[in-house]
């Protein structure tokens, strides 16, 4: 009797997108989560991210950059889904009083050495933040998470948003001005020419 | 520059996206207006509150169920596709029997010269045929490598938009069965080519196949030996 070769090994296959992946995974959630405003749904998108892109998996490890090319598939299924739910009669609403684990801002500031910033950030930390961030339009608040927060450069989210730098800069520009007015904070008007 | 011109240059002053020249315009404008140099500090201090936004962990096992659960999806997707295990599927399709044995004494002979005819199977739009080939082997061959290449409009089922497929197997002596569920999605006409190589000995093998406009009415079972 013949015997069976597997077609392909998804042992080995398996274990190859999953090495390739681990790596990503906390800080897809961390983005998905910054998308999305809440735990459920930032699982979610992950999960989704995971399920589209596993057929391809033979394809992945050809991309120069996985961490930004994951990331726009990622946004992409975050639009879509936002069209989706937007075209269905039936909308949920979620409950965004969760008790942040960690909440204290020492434990996210990135500065090994904290200096004023850090003490202005923490004065203005608080749950009012959190809430006001989550008022933002989903296109403010994408390019705020991809830049602002996650640090990604101008180039790196053109190609994640399929944006020329021009919009974005622009988009940027707005994101923060809505997001000072939303915190009832102006930057100082001209005092002279 | 006046104030307002400073203003405009903050959000790539903090980004540092200026040139040389302009770093420095918006450097002098800042240490000279108190007001200006406030509205920077204002900025730089929401993109550090910004940065300190606190994310919920996810669930302990989140990490752990994401990749099961793509398993068990597509998985769930594979068995919806064929109806039937790997049993039935055995027992169904399209043979081509690869009767050379696979280990070469001297250099392989090019690709294009080891079948003197092409063998060929017709296919229609969306139906998944398997195409099972049979590996006579000397002896046992750990680590072969598999490579599939396929024409325009034909995908292995489960595997969307790859025109290759490549992975490592074992063969053990004797016979040794590979089953290819092939699906086509686009008319026309093409060849599958199969590859298996080890160290440096190939062994490869060519399918004509033709692609109907018609949709399958056929149930997958239908079996249409060589």
């Amino acid at each position: 009797m013949a015997k069976i070769i597997g077609f392909p090994d998804q042992g080995s296959d398996q274990r190859g997108f999953e090495q390739l992946l681990q790596p990503h995974v906390d800080h897809l959630y961390r983005l998905a989560y910054r998308f999305a405003g809440n735990k459920p749904d930032a699982e979610d998108l992950v999960q989704d991210l995971m399920i589209k892109i596993y057929p391809r998996r033979q394809e992945l490890n050809q991309v120069e950059n996985l961490r930004p090319w994951l990331v726009r598939v990622m946004y992409n299924l975050f639009i879509d889904g936002k069209r989706r739910q937007n075209r269905s009669p039936i909308h949920l609403t979620v409950d965004n009083t969760t008790d942040y684990e960690g909440s204290d801002p020492l434990d996210y500031l990135e500065s090994e050495n904290p200096g004023p910033e850090y003490e202005t950030a923490r004065h203005l930390y608080n749950g009012h933040m959190v809430r006001t961030f989550d008022q933002l339009s989903n296109d403010h608040r994408m390019v705020l998470s991809l830049h602002d927060i996650e640090g990604y450069t101008l180039e790196e989210m053109t190609a994640i948003l399929d944006c020329p730098i021009g919009t974005l800069k622009s988009r940027l520009h707005r994101a923060r001005a809505r997001f000072r007015d939303l915190l009832k904070i102006s930057l100082t008007e001209p005092q002279h020419d | 520059m006046n104030c307002q011109e400073n203003i405009n240059k903050l959000d790539d002053y903090l980004d540092a996206s200026l040139d040389d020249a302009g770093r420095l315009l918006v450097d002098a404008h800042l240490s000279a207006c108190a007001a200006c140099r406030s509205a920077y500090e204002t900025e730089r201090n929401i993109r550090a509150a910004l940065r300190c936004l606190p994310v919920e962990k996810p669930a302990s096992d989140f990490h752990q169920r994401v990749f099961a659960n793509t398993y068990a999806h597509h998985a769930r997707t594979a068995r919806r596709r064929y109806g039937f295990g790997l049993g039935g599927a055995i027992a169904a399709g399209f043979f081509l029997v690869i009767a050379s044995n696979l280990l070469f004494k001297s250099p392989p002979p090019a690709p294009n010269n080891l079948h003197e005819a092409i063998p060929g199977m017709t296919i229609s739009l969306n139906e998944v045929r398997d195409v099972k080939l049979i590996f006579k082997s000397a002896q046992n061959l750990d680590k072969a490598r598999f490579t599939i290449v396929l024409p325009p409009g034909l995908e292995l089922d489960g595997y969307p938009d790859q025109s290759e497929i490549s992975w490592e197997g074992n063969l053990r002596k004797g016979e040794n069965l590979l089953i290819l569920p092939i699906v086509a999605r686009i008319p026309g006409a093409g060849e599958l080519a199969a590859y298996v190589t080890h160290e440096d000995r190939e062994k490869s093998f060519r399918l004509h196949m033709n692609i109907n406009h018609q949709e399958s009415a056929l149930p997958r079972s239908d079996v249409q030996p060589v």
